[in-house]
Protein backbone atom coordinates (compact mmCIF):
# COMPACT_ATOMS: atom_id res chain seq x y z
CA UNK A 1 0.00 0.00 0.00
CA UNK A 2 2.72 2.34 1.07
CA UNK A 3 4.56 1.59 -1.96
CA UNK A 4 1.39 2.62 -4.13
CA UNK A 5 0.81 5.49 -2.41
CA UNK A 6 4.31 6.50 -3.35
CA UNK A 7 4.37 5.65 -6.56
CA UNK A 8 1.09 7.91 -6.96
CA UNK A 9 2.96 10.59 -5.05
CA UNK A 10 5.90 10.50 -7.23
CA UNK A 11 4.06 10.47 -10.49
CA UNK A 12 1.73 13.85 -9.41
CA UNK A 13 5.09 15.82 -8.55
CA UNK A 14 6.53 15.12 -11.69
CA UNK A 15 4.43 15.65 -13.92
CA UNK A 16 3.51 18.88 -11.58
CA UNK A 17 7.09 19.57 -12.45
CA UNK A 18 7.01 18.85 -15.81
CA UNK A 19 3.65 20.74 -16.04
CA UNK A 20 5.10 23.77 -14.10
CA UNK A 21 8.40 23.90 -16.62
CA UNK A 22 5.96 23.98 -19.48
CA UNK A 23 4.23 26.93 -17.80
CA UNK A 24 7.47 28.79 -17.55
CA UNK A 25 8.32 27.70 -21.39
CA UNK A 26 5.32 29.23 -22.27
CA UNK A 27 5.62 32.68 -20.40
CA UNK A 28 9.28 33.37 -21.95
CA UNK A 29 7.75 32.55 -25.41
CA UNK A 30 5.33 35.29 -24.94
CA UNK A 31 8.52 37.96 -24.76
CA UNK A 32 10.31 38.56 -27.89
CA UNK A 33 13.00 41.64 -27.96
CA UNK A 34 14.46 43.18 -30.71
CA UNK A 35 17.26 45.36 -30.84
CA UNK A 36 18.76 47.75 -33.29
CA UNK A 37 21.44 48.64 -33.52
CA UNK A 38 23.11 46.44 -31.28
CA UNK A 39 26.24 47.90 -31.76
CA UNK A 40 27.22 51.45 -30.82
CA UNK A 41 30.02 53.06 -33.48
CA UNK A 42 31.52 55.88 -31.88
CA UNK A 43 33.34 57.56 -35.26
CA UNK A 44 34.24 61.26 -35.48
CA UNK A 45 30.71 62.51 -35.96
CA UNK A 46 29.11 60.83 -33.47
CA UNK A 47 26.92 62.81 -31.63
CA UNK A 48 24.94 60.38 -29.80
CA UNK A 49 22.29 57.92 -30.92
CA UNK A 50 18.62 56.31 -31.35
CA UNK A 51 18.00 52.85 -30.62
CA UNK A 52 15.05 51.52 -31.70
CA UNK A 53 13.70 48.08 -29.15
CA UNK A 54 10.52 46.65 -30.39
CA UNK A 55 8.88 43.32 -29.15
CA UNK A 56 6.35 41.71 -27.58
CA UNK A 57 4.79 41.15 -23.65
CA UNK A 58 1.98 38.91 -22.42
CA UNK A 59 -1.28 40.89 -23.09
CA UNK A 60 -2.11 43.44 -19.39
CA UNK A 61 1.72 43.59 -19.37
CA UNK A 62 3.62 46.84 -18.65
CA UNK A 63 6.72 46.98 -20.25
CA UNK A 64 9.97 48.97 -18.88
CA UNK A 65 13.17 49.09 -20.81
CA UNK A 66 16.71 50.01 -19.40
CA UNK A 67 19.61 51.50 -20.92
CA UNK A 68 22.80 50.35 -18.02
CA UNK A 69 26.19 51.13 -18.19
CA UNK A 70 29.11 49.22 -15.97
CA UNK A 71 29.46 49.67 -12.18
CA UNK A 72 32.02 51.71 -11.40
CA UNK A 73 33.51 53.36 -8.29
CA UNK A 74 33.42 57.46 -7.53
CA UNK A 75 34.96 59.23 -5.83
CA UNK A 76 33.06 62.66 -4.96
CA UNK A 77 33.21 65.71 -2.49
CA UNK A 78 30.56 66.63 -0.36
CA UNK A 79 30.25 70.27 -0.54
CA UNK A 80 29.46 71.97 3.16
CA UNK A 81 29.45 74.99 4.46
CA UNK A 82 32.46 76.93 6.32
CA UNK A 83 32.44 79.46 9.04
CA UNK A 84 28.37 79.23 7.93
CA UNK A 85 29.20 80.91 4.80
CA UNK A 86 31.60 79.60 2.61
CA UNK A 87 30.72 76.75 0.38
CA UNK A 88 33.41 74.32 -0.04
CA UNK A 89 34.09 71.01 -0.97
CA UNK A 90 34.77 68.53 2.31
CA UNK A 91 34.58 65.13 3.38
CA UNK A 92 35.73 62.89 0.43
CA UNK A 93 33.33 59.51 0.20
CA UNK A 94 33.79 56.35 -2.01
CA UNK A 95 30.38 55.47 -4.17
CA UNK A 96 30.63 51.96 -4.93
CA UNK A 97 28.29 50.45 -7.30
CA UNK A 98 27.06 53.25 -9.47
CA UNK A 99 26.20 52.32 -12.83
CA UNK A 100 28.03 55.20 -15.39
CA UNK A 101 25.12 55.20 -17.64
CA UNK A 102 21.11 54.53 -16.48
CA UNK A 103 18.49 55.49 -18.77
CA UNK A 104 15.16 54.60 -17.81
CA UNK A 105 12.16 54.27 -19.93
CA UNK A 106 8.66 52.75 -18.94
CA UNK A 107 4.95 52.72 -20.50
CA UNK A 108 3.46 53.10 -16.70
CA UNK A 109 4.27 54.72 -12.87
CA UNK A 110 7.29 53.57 -11.51
CA UNK A 111 7.16 55.27 -8.44
CA UNK A 112 3.99 53.58 -7.35
CA UNK A 113 2.98 54.38 -3.88
CA UNK A 114 5.34 56.63 -2.14
CA UNK A 115 3.63 56.68 1.35
CA UNK A 116 4.75 53.19 1.42
CA UNK A 117 8.25 52.15 3.05
CA UNK A 118 10.64 51.65 0.63
CA UNK A 119 10.87 47.89 1.80
CA UNK A 120 7.03 47.44 0.53
CA UNK A 121 7.13 48.81 -2.23
CA UNK A 122 6.27 46.77 -5.37
CA UNK A 123 9.10 45.43 -7.89
CA UNK A 124 8.40 48.03 -10.26
CA UNK A 125 9.83 50.52 -7.54
CA UNK A 126 12.88 49.00 -7.85
CA UNK A 127 13.38 49.79 -11.38
CA UNK A 128 13.05 53.20 -11.00
CA UNK A 129 16.05 55.64 -10.47
CA UNK A 130 15.35 56.17 -7.14
CA UNK A 131 15.68 52.54 -6.31
CA UNK A 132 19.32 52.59 -7.14
CA UNK A 133 19.88 53.65 -3.58
CA UNK A 134 19.65 49.49 -2.18
CA UNK A 135 22.52 49.24 -5.11
CA UNK A 136 25.35 51.83 -4.19
CA UNK A 137 27.08 51.23 -1.16
CA UNK A 138 29.17 54.70 0.29
CA UNK A 139 32.37 54.80 2.12
CA UNK A 140 32.65 55.91 4.87
CA UNK A 141 28.98 55.44 5.97
CA UNK A 142 27.66 59.14 6.00
CA UNK A 143 25.35 60.20 8.06
CA UNK A 144 22.60 61.49 5.53
CA UNK A 145 22.74 58.58 2.88
CA UNK A 146 19.65 59.31 1.51
CA UNK A 147 20.63 62.83 0.35
CA UNK A 148 23.66 62.04 -0.51
CA UNK A 149 22.16 59.55 -3.19
CA UNK A 150 19.36 61.68 -4.38
CA UNK A 151 22.78 64.35 -5.51
CA UNK A 152 24.28 61.75 -7.00
CA UNK A 153 21.25 60.74 -9.15
CA UNK A 154 20.40 64.85 -9.79
CA UNK A 155 24.66 65.29 -11.04
CA UNK A 156 24.17 62.16 -13.17
CA UNK A 157 20.86 63.66 -14.63
CA UNK A 158 22.61 67.38 -15.26
CA UNK A 159 25.46 65.30 -16.85
CA UNK A 160 22.46 63.55 -19.48
CA UNK A 161 23.88 60.36 -17.93
CA UNK A 162 20.97 59.04 -16.11
CA UNK A 163 16.96 59.82 -16.88
CA UNK A 164 13.76 58.62 -16.20
CA UNK A 165 11.23 58.74 -18.52
CA UNK A 166 7.25 57.39 -17.99
CA UNK A 167 4.77 56.53 -20.66
CA UNK A 168 7.39 56.49 -23.33
CA UNK A 169 7.08 52.99 -24.13
CA UNK A 170 4.37 52.27 -26.58
CA UNK A 171 2.24 49.38 -25.94
CA UNK A 172 -0.36 48.36 -28.69
CA UNK A 173 -2.59 45.86 -27.23
CA UNK A 174 -2.95 42.40 -29.20
CA UNK A 175 -4.54 39.56 -29.99
CA UNK A 176 -5.51 38.87 -26.09
CA UNK A 177 -2.64 36.44 -25.27
CA UNK A 178 0.58 39.14 -26.27
CA UNK A 179 0.46 42.91 -27.30
CA UNK A 180 3.77 44.39 -28.73
CA UNK A 181 5.57 47.16 -27.66
CA UNK A 182 8.22 49.91 -28.76
CA UNK A 183 10.46 52.12 -27.11
CA UNK A 184 13.22 54.41 -28.24
CA UNK A 185 16.89 54.75 -26.17
CA UNK A 186 18.43 58.06 -26.44
CA UNK A 187 21.94 57.33 -25.72
CA UNK A 188 23.79 60.66 -24.94
CA UNK A 189 26.47 61.94 -26.72
CA UNK A 190 29.01 61.97 -24.21
CA UNK A 191 29.49 57.90 -24.02
CA UNK A 192 32.52 56.39 -23.21
CA UNK A 193 33.46 52.90 -25.30
CA UNK A 194 32.30 50.10 -23.72
CA UNK A 195 30.11 47.55 -22.21
CA UNK A 196 26.50 48.17 -22.34
CA UNK A 197 23.51 46.30 -21.38
CA UNK A 198 19.40 46.40 -22.91
CA UNK A 199 17.27 45.35 -19.61
CA UNK A 200 13.54 44.64 -20.97
CA UNK A 201 11.25 43.86 -18.18
CA UNK A 202 7.17 43.28 -18.38
CA UNK A 203 5.74 43.80 -15.34
CA UNK A 204 1.72 43.14 -14.15
CA UNK A 205 0.07 44.41 -11.46
CA UNK A 206 3.88 46.07 -10.17
CA UNK A 207 5.36 42.28 -10.47
CA UNK A 208 7.99 41.26 -12.60
CA UNK A 209 6.95 38.48 -15.17
CA UNK A 210 8.93 37.98 -17.25
CA UNK A 211 13.10 39.53 -18.18
CA UNK A 212 15.30 39.65 -20.75
CA UNK A 213 18.97 41.33 -21.11
CA UNK A 214 20.74 42.07 -24.46
CA UNK A 215 24.67 43.03 -23.92
CA UNK A 216 25.64 46.33 -26.60
CA UNK A 217 28.67 47.66 -27.27
CA UNK A 218 29.94 51.12 -27.95
CA UNK A 219 32.98 50.85 -29.46
CA UNK A 220 35.80 53.71 -31.23
CA UNK A 221 36.35 53.17 -34.78
CA UNK A 222 37.95 54.95 -37.00
CA UNK A 223 40.02 58.31 -35.67
CA UNK A 224 38.79 58.66 -32.37
CA UNK A 225 39.85 54.92 -32.07
CA UNK A 226 43.47 55.73 -33.78
CA UNK A 227 43.84 58.62 -31.53
CA UNK A 228 42.61 57.03 -28.00
CA UNK A 229 45.00 53.96 -28.67
CA UNK A 230 47.66 56.73 -29.42
CA UNK A 231 47.10 58.48 -26.30
CA UNK A 232 46.90 55.63 -23.53
CA UNK A 233 49.15 53.33 -25.61
CA UNK A 234 52.15 55.76 -26.84
CA UNK A 235 51.31 58.67 -24.60
CA UNK A 236 54.59 59.80 -24.17
CA UNK A 237 54.68 60.23 -28.22
CA UNK A 238 51.06 61.83 -28.09
CA UNK A 239 52.12 64.21 -25.86
CA UNK A 240 54.62 65.70 -27.99
CA UNK A 241 52.79 65.63 -31.19
CA UNK A 242 50.03 67.48 -29.52
CA UNK A 243 52.61 70.06 -27.98
CA UNK A 244 54.02 69.91 -31.97
CA UNK A 245 50.90 70.20 -33.36
CA UNK A 246 50.02 72.89 -31.50
CA UNK A 247 53.72 75.16 -31.92
CA UNK A 248 53.19 74.91 -35.84
CA UNK A 249 49.72 75.66 -35.76
CA UNK A 250 50.97 78.68 -33.84
CA UNK A 251 54.02 79.31 -35.93
CA UNK A 252 51.83 78.70 -39.21
CA UNK A 253 49.60 81.23 -37.70
CA UNK A 254 51.84 84.27 -37.03
CA UNK A 255 53.90 83.51 -41.17
CA UNK A 256 50.43 84.38 -42.71
CA UNK A 257 49.63 87.05 -40.61
CA UNK A 258 53.30 88.61 -40.75
CA UNK A 259 52.87 87.95 -44.47
CA UNK A 260 49.69 90.01 -44.33
CA UNK A 261 51.26 93.28 -42.35
CA UNK A 262 53.99 92.95 -44.86
CA UNK A 263 52.44 93.42 -47.57
CA UNK A 264 50.69 96.60 -46.12
CA UNK B 1 24.81 66.79 -48.38
CA UNK B 2 24.63 67.16 -44.30
CA UNK B 3 27.32 69.71 -42.74
CA UNK B 4 28.74 67.22 -39.44
CA UNK B 5 29.07 70.28 -37.22
CA UNK B 6 29.79 68.23 -34.54
CA UNK B 7 32.82 66.55 -33.48
CA UNK B 8 33.24 63.05 -31.08
CA UNK B 9 35.70 63.61 -28.62
CA UNK B 10 37.78 60.85 -27.95
CA UNK B 11 39.57 61.39 -25.01
CA UNK B 12 37.20 63.27 -23.25
CA UNK B 13 34.47 60.92 -24.18
CA UNK B 14 31.56 63.43 -25.34
CA UNK B 15 30.39 64.72 -28.14
CA UNK B 16 31.14 69.12 -29.17
CA UNK B 17 29.59 71.89 -31.73
CA UNK B 18 32.75 72.60 -33.88
CA UNK B 19 31.60 76.38 -34.33
CA UNK B 20 31.24 76.75 -30.70
CA UNK B 21 34.39 75.37 -29.68
CA UNK B 22 36.27 77.86 -32.70
CA UNK B 23 34.55 81.04 -31.11
CA UNK B 24 35.62 79.85 -27.48
CA UNK B 25 39.09 79.69 -28.90
CA UNK B 26 39.13 82.90 -30.87
CA UNK B 27 37.62 85.11 -27.39
CA UNK B 28 40.20 83.22 -25.27
CA UNK B 29 43.68 84.33 -28.02
CA UNK B 30 42.26 87.25 -28.12
CA UNK B 31 42.32 87.98 -24.38
CA UNK B 32 45.77 86.43 -24.40
CA UNK B 33 46.76 88.36 -27.12
CA UNK B 34 46.06 91.71 -25.62
CA UNK B 35 46.79 91.13 -21.73
CA UNK B 36 50.02 88.13 -21.92
CA UNK B 37 47.57 85.76 -20.09
CA UNK B 38 46.70 81.90 -20.85
CA UNK B 39 43.52 82.80 -20.36
CA UNK B 40 43.12 78.98 -18.84
CA UNK B 41 40.63 81.05 -15.94
CA UNK B 42 38.25 82.01 -18.49
CA UNK B 43 38.09 78.44 -20.62
CA UNK B 44 38.58 75.86 -18.42
CA UNK B 45 35.37 76.64 -16.85
CA UNK B 46 33.78 77.55 -19.89
CA UNK B 47 34.63 73.90 -21.45
CA UNK B 48 33.42 72.42 -17.89
CA UNK B 49 29.96 73.61 -18.72
CA UNK B 50 29.70 72.27 -22.20
CA UNK B 51 30.14 68.58 -20.75
CA UNK B 52 33.93 67.99 -20.53
CA UNK B 53 35.21 66.09 -17.68
CA UNK B 54 37.27 68.62 -15.64
CA UNK B 55 40.87 67.36 -15.85
CA UNK B 56 40.24 66.88 -19.82
CA UNK B 57 39.55 70.52 -19.67
CA UNK B 58 42.42 71.66 -17.88
CA UNK B 59 44.90 69.46 -19.73
CA UNK B 60 43.56 70.27 -23.31
CA UNK B 61 43.43 74.14 -22.43
CA UNK B 62 46.91 74.19 -21.57
CA UNK B 63 47.86 72.46 -25.24
CA UNK B 64 46.11 74.82 -26.90
CA UNK B 65 47.84 77.59 -25.06
CA UNK B 66 50.81 76.08 -26.21
CA UNK B 67 49.54 77.44 -29.82
CA UNK B 68 48.23 80.70 -29.14
CA UNK B 69 50.78 81.65 -27.14
CA UNK B 70 53.29 80.62 -29.85
CA UNK B 71 51.49 82.61 -32.17
CA UNK B 72 50.90 85.56 -29.85
CA UNK B 73 54.94 85.77 -28.89
CA UNK B 74 55.39 85.89 -32.32
CA UNK B 75 52.98 88.56 -33.08
CA UNK B 76 54.17 90.68 -30.21
CA UNK B 77 58.15 89.89 -31.19
CA UNK B 78 57.22 91.63 -34.54
CA UNK B 79 55.97 94.65 -32.58
CA UNK B 80 59.67 94.03 -30.04
CA UNK B 81 57.31 93.46 -27.40
CA UNK B 82 59.29 90.55 -26.24
CA UNK B 83 62.13 90.55 -23.65
CA UNK B 84 64.12 87.22 -24.03
CA UNK B 85 66.87 87.81 -21.70
CA UNK B 86 64.25 88.66 -18.90
CA UNK B 87 61.62 85.90 -19.79
CA UNK B 88 64.66 83.61 -19.55
CA UNK B 89 65.40 83.91 -15.93
CA UNK B 90 61.72 84.91 -14.54
CA UNK B 91 60.87 81.25 -16.19
CA UNK B 92 64.02 79.44 -14.99
CA UNK B 93 62.78 80.73 -11.64
CA UNK B 94 59.61 79.51 -12.15
CA UNK B 95 60.45 76.20 -12.89
CA UNK B 96 62.59 75.75 -9.75
CA UNK B 97 59.13 77.94 -7.66
CA UNK B 98 56.70 75.70 -9.66
CA UNK B 99 58.55 72.44 -8.08
CA UNK B 100 58.80 74.33 -4.64
CA UNK B 101 54.86 74.69 -4.71
CA UNK B 102 54.02 71.53 -5.34
CA UNK B 103 55.78 70.03 -2.39
CA UNK B 104 54.46 72.94 -0.33
CA UNK B 105 50.58 71.99 -1.12
CA UNK B 106 51.65 68.57 -0.18
CA UNK B 107 52.18 69.48 3.04
CA UNK B 108 49.34 71.33 3.03
CA UNK B 109 47.23 69.03 2.41
CA UNK B 110 48.12 66.81 5.00
CA UNK B 111 47.49 69.46 7.65
CA UNK B 112 43.72 69.35 6.36
CA UNK B 113 41.71 72.46 4.88
CA UNK B 114 44.33 73.42 2.34
CA UNK B 115 41.46 74.13 0.01
CA UNK B 116 39.94 76.53 1.95
CA UNK B 117 43.00 78.31 2.68
CA UNK B 118 43.85 78.50 -1.27
CA UNK B 119 40.61 79.63 -2.10
CA UNK B 120 40.42 82.52 0.40
CA UNK B 121 44.18 83.20 -0.52
CA UNK B 122 43.25 83.12 -4.31
CA UNK B 123 40.08 85.92 -3.95
CA UNK B 124 41.93 87.92 -1.70
CA UNK B 125 45.61 87.99 -3.64
CA UNK B 126 42.91 88.59 -6.43
CA UNK B 127 41.26 91.37 -5.36
CA UNK B 128 44.55 92.82 -3.94
CA UNK B 129 45.99 93.12 -7.61
CA UNK B 130 43.19 94.24 -9.70
CA UNK B 131 41.58 96.94 -7.21
CA UNK B 132 45.18 98.11 -6.64
CA UNK B 133 46.08 97.91 -11.14
CA UNK B 134 42.42 99.63 -11.24
CA UNK B 135 43.08 102.49 -8.50
CA UNK B 136 46.95 102.89 -9.85
CA UNK B 137 46.42 103.29 -14.15
CA UNK B 138 43.22 105.42 -13.57
CA UNK B 139 45.53 107.82 -11.52
CA UNK B 140 48.17 107.81 -13.36
CA UNK B 141 46.18 108.45 -16.74
CA UNK B 142 44.41 111.26 -15.03
CA UNK B 143 48.39 112.64 -14.44
CA UNK B 144 49.31 111.92 -18.05
CA UNK B 145 46.52 114.08 -19.55
CA UNK B 146 47.45 117.01 -17.17
CA UNK B 147 51.20 116.87 -17.77
CA UNK B 148 53.09 115.15 -20.55
CA UNK B 149 53.98 111.83 -19.61
CA UNK B 150 57.45 110.64 -19.55
CA UNK B 151 57.51 107.35 -19.37
CA UNK B 152 54.97 104.70 -18.96
CA UNK B 153 56.43 102.71 -15.93
CA UNK B 154 54.36 104.62 -13.23
CA UNK B 155 56.79 105.22 -9.83
CA UNK B 156 54.14 105.63 -7.10
CA UNK B 157 55.21 107.57 -4.09
CA UNK B 158 56.60 106.40 -1.08
CA UNK B 159 58.23 103.39 -3.37
CA UNK B 160 61.63 104.97 -2.90
CA UNK B 161 63.23 102.61 -0.60
CA UNK B 162 62.10 99.74 -2.68
CA UNK B 163 63.92 101.17 -5.39
CA UNK B 164 67.18 102.17 -3.48
CA UNK B 165 67.23 98.46 -2.41
CA UNK B 166 66.87 97.27 -6.20
CA UNK B 167 70.03 99.58 -6.38
CA UNK B 168 72.18 98.21 -3.92
CA UNK B 169 71.49 94.38 -5.16
CA UNK B 170 74.42 92.60 -6.92
CA UNK B 171 75.00 91.44 -10.75
CA UNK B 172 72.90 94.54 -12.06
CA UNK B 173 72.55 94.40 -15.57
CA UNK B 174 71.00 95.75 -18.67
CA UNK B 175 67.69 94.84 -19.80
CA UNK B 176 67.90 96.68 -23.32
CA UNK B 177 64.19 95.54 -24.13
CA UNK B 178 62.22 96.86 -21.30
CA UNK B 179 64.58 99.37 -20.59
CA UNK B 180 65.69 98.96 -17.41
CA UNK B 181 68.69 97.86 -15.01
CA UNK B 182 68.62 95.28 -12.09
CA UNK B 183 70.13 93.18 -10.87
CA UNK B 184 69.51 89.08 -12.09
CA UNK B 185 68.53 87.68 -9.37
CA UNK B 186 65.60 89.91 -9.29
CA UNK B 187 63.86 88.08 -12.25
CA UNK B 188 65.10 84.67 -11.16
CA UNK B 189 63.47 85.68 -6.73
CA UNK B 190 60.32 86.92 -8.59
CA UNK B 191 60.31 83.90 -10.46
CA UNK B 192 60.57 81.29 -8.24
CA UNK B 193 57.71 83.10 -5.80
CA UNK B 194 55.35 83.41 -8.37
CA UNK B 195 56.06 79.88 -9.59
CA UNK B 196 55.37 78.67 -6.00
CA UNK B 197 51.66 80.63 -6.50
CA UNK B 198 51.05 79.21 -9.23
CA UNK B 199 51.52 75.62 -8.30
CA UNK B 200 49.74 76.18 -5.18
CA UNK B 201 46.74 78.25 -6.55
CA UNK B 202 47.27 75.34 -9.34
CA UNK B 203 46.84 78.35 -12.10
CA UNK B 204 48.93 79.21 -14.92
CA UNK B 205 50.37 82.28 -13.19
CA UNK B 206 49.66 84.66 -16.09
CA UNK B 207 47.60 86.92 -13.36
CA UNK B 208 50.08 87.11 -10.82
CA UNK B 209 52.76 87.25 -13.18
CA UNK B 210 51.65 90.35 -15.23
CA UNK B 211 51.38 92.84 -11.89
CA UNK B 212 54.72 91.29 -11.00
CA UNK B 213 56.60 92.83 -14.02
CA UNK B 214 54.73 96.16 -14.19
CA UNK B 215 55.01 97.06 -10.49
CA UNK B 216 58.47 95.06 -9.45
CA UNK B 217 60.38 94.73 -12.21
CA UNK B 218 58.97 97.94 -13.25
CA UNK B 219 58.80 96.74 -17.03
CA UNK B 220 56.72 98.88 -19.64
CA UNK B 221 52.95 97.61 -20.35
CA UNK B 222 53.41 96.23 -23.96
CA UNK B 223 56.56 94.27 -22.91
CA UNK B 224 54.92 92.89 -19.83
CA UNK B 225 52.72 91.34 -22.31
CA UNK B 226 54.72 89.87 -24.91
CA UNK B 227 57.31 88.37 -22.16
CA UNK B 228 54.41 87.17 -20.29
CA UNK B 229 53.37 85.34 -23.73
CA UNK B 230 56.82 83.88 -24.03
CA UNK B 231 56.91 82.79 -20.87
CA UNK B 232 53.35 80.84 -20.85
CA UNK B 233 54.50 79.26 -23.98
CA UNK B 234 57.20 77.00 -22.06
CA UNK B 235 55.22 76.86 -18.81
CA UNK B 236 52.38 75.24 -21.16
CA UNK B 237 54.54 72.83 -22.86
CA UNK B 238 55.68 71.01 -20.06
CA UNK B 239 52.15 70.80 -18.27
CA UNK B 240 51.24 69.33 -21.72
CA UNK B 241 53.63 67.02 -21.80
CA UNK B 242 53.35 65.80 -18.31
CA UNK B 243 49.47 65.76 -18.38
CA UNK B 244 49.30 63.61 -21.22
CA UNK B 245 51.93 61.07 -19.85
CA UNK B 246 50.81 60.41 -17.08
CA UNK B 247 47.23 61.20 -16.76
CA UNK B 248 45.85 60.76 -20.10
CA UNK B 249 43.67 63.42 -19.87
CA UNK B 250 45.13 65.35 -22.78
CA UNK B 251 42.37 65.43 -25.71
CA UNK B 252 43.90 66.45 -29.21
CA UNK B 253 40.92 67.01 -31.50
CA UNK B 254 39.42 69.65 -28.61
CA UNK B 255 42.81 71.56 -28.57
CA UNK B 256 43.13 71.72 -32.19
CA UNK B 257 40.06 73.16 -32.25
CA UNK B 258 40.41 75.80 -29.86
CA UNK B 259 43.85 76.53 -31.40
CA UNK B 260 42.65 76.99 -35.00
CA UNK B 261 40.40 79.62 -32.83
CA UNK B 262 43.14 80.81 -30.22
CA UNK B 263 45.64 81.37 -32.76
CA UNK B 264 44.10 83.79 -35.11
CA UNK B 265 42.69 85.33 -31.82
CA UNK B 266 46.09 86.31 -30.48
CA UNK B 267 47.04 87.63 -33.68
CA UNK B 268 44.25 89.95 -33.43
CA UNK B 269 44.73 90.29 -29.89
CA UNK B 270 48.61 91.34 -30.24
CA UNK B 271 47.17 94.09 -32.93
CA UNK B 272 45.08 95.33 -30.34
CA UNK B 273 47.11 95.34 -27.82
CA UNK B 274 49.32 97.91 -30.01
CA UNK B 275 46.61 100.72 -30.41
CA UNK B 276 45.82 100.56 -26.74
CA UNK B 277 47.64 102.61 -24.27
CA UNK B 278 50.08 100.70 -21.14
CA UNK B 279 47.45 102.90 -18.75
CA UNK B 280 44.23 101.67 -21.01
CA UNK B 281 45.53 97.66 -20.92
CA UNK B 282 46.19 97.68 -17.21
CA UNK B 283 42.67 98.96 -16.76
CA UNK B 284 41.03 96.58 -18.96
CA UNK B 285 43.30 93.87 -17.00
CA UNK B 286 42.45 94.92 -13.68
CA UNK B 287 38.67 95.07 -14.50
CA UNK B 288 39.19 91.56 -16.09
CA UNK B 289 41.04 90.47 -12.48
CA UNK B 290 38.13 91.61 -10.40
CA UNK B 291 35.70 89.84 -12.75
CA UNK B 292 37.42 86.56 -11.83
CA UNK B 293 37.73 87.51 -8.19
CA UNK B 294 33.45 88.56 -7.99
CA UNK B 295 32.59 85.05 -9.91
CA UNK B 296 35.34 83.16 -7.31
CA UNK B 297 33.56 84.97 -4.69
CA UNK B 298 30.43 84.14 -5.70
CA UNK B 299 30.69 80.50 -5.79
CA UNK B 300 31.59 80.10 -2.81
CA UNK B 301 28.93 82.28 -1.50
CA UNK B 302 25.94 81.06 -3.24
CA UNK B 303 24.36 77.87 -2.45
CA UNK B 304 25.57 75.28 -5.25
CA UNK B 305 23.20 73.41 -7.74
CA UNK B 306 24.15 70.02 -6.44
CA UNK B 307 26.05 69.09 -3.31
CA UNK B 308 28.44 66.88 -5.00
CA UNK B 309 32.07 67.49 -6.95
CA UNK B 310 34.58 65.12 -8.63
CA UNK B 311 37.66 65.06 -6.63
CA UNK B 312 40.60 66.32 -8.60
CA UNK B 313 43.01 63.49 -10.76
CA UNK B 314 40.36 60.88 -10.02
Amino acid sequence: MRWKTLCIISVLVVAGILFVQEGIGLCEAGMTVRIEPSTLLLGTFYRGTDIKITGTVPDGCDVVVRFMGIEKELHLKKKGKVLGLLWMNLDTFKFKGVPNVCLIYSSTRLASDTSKAKEARDEAWKLSLEALENRIGIEPEPKDRSFLIKELIKMKKLEGLYLESEGSVTVVSGDGEQRTFEAHVNVPSSLTPGKYVIEVYALRDGRIVETKTTPVEAKLVGFPAFLYNLAFNHALLYGLLATMVAIAGGLLMGVIFGAGKGAH
Amino acid sequence: MHVPWYLYLPIAGSSVNILLVLSLGLLVGLLSGIFGVGGGFLMTPLLIMIGIPPTVAAASDSNQIVGASTSGTIAHFRLGNVDFKMGILLLIGGVIGGTVGVQIIKILRQLGNADFLIKITYVLMLGFIGSYMLMESIQSLKKSKKAVDISEAPVPAGESKYAMLVKKLPFQTDFTRSGVRLSILMPLVLGVFVGILAAIMGVGGGFIMVPVMVYLLRMPMHVVVGTSLFQILFTCIDVTIMQAYTNHTVDFVLALLLLLGSTVGAQFGARISKKLKGEQIKIFLAILVLLVMVKMLLGLLLPPKVFLAYTGGH
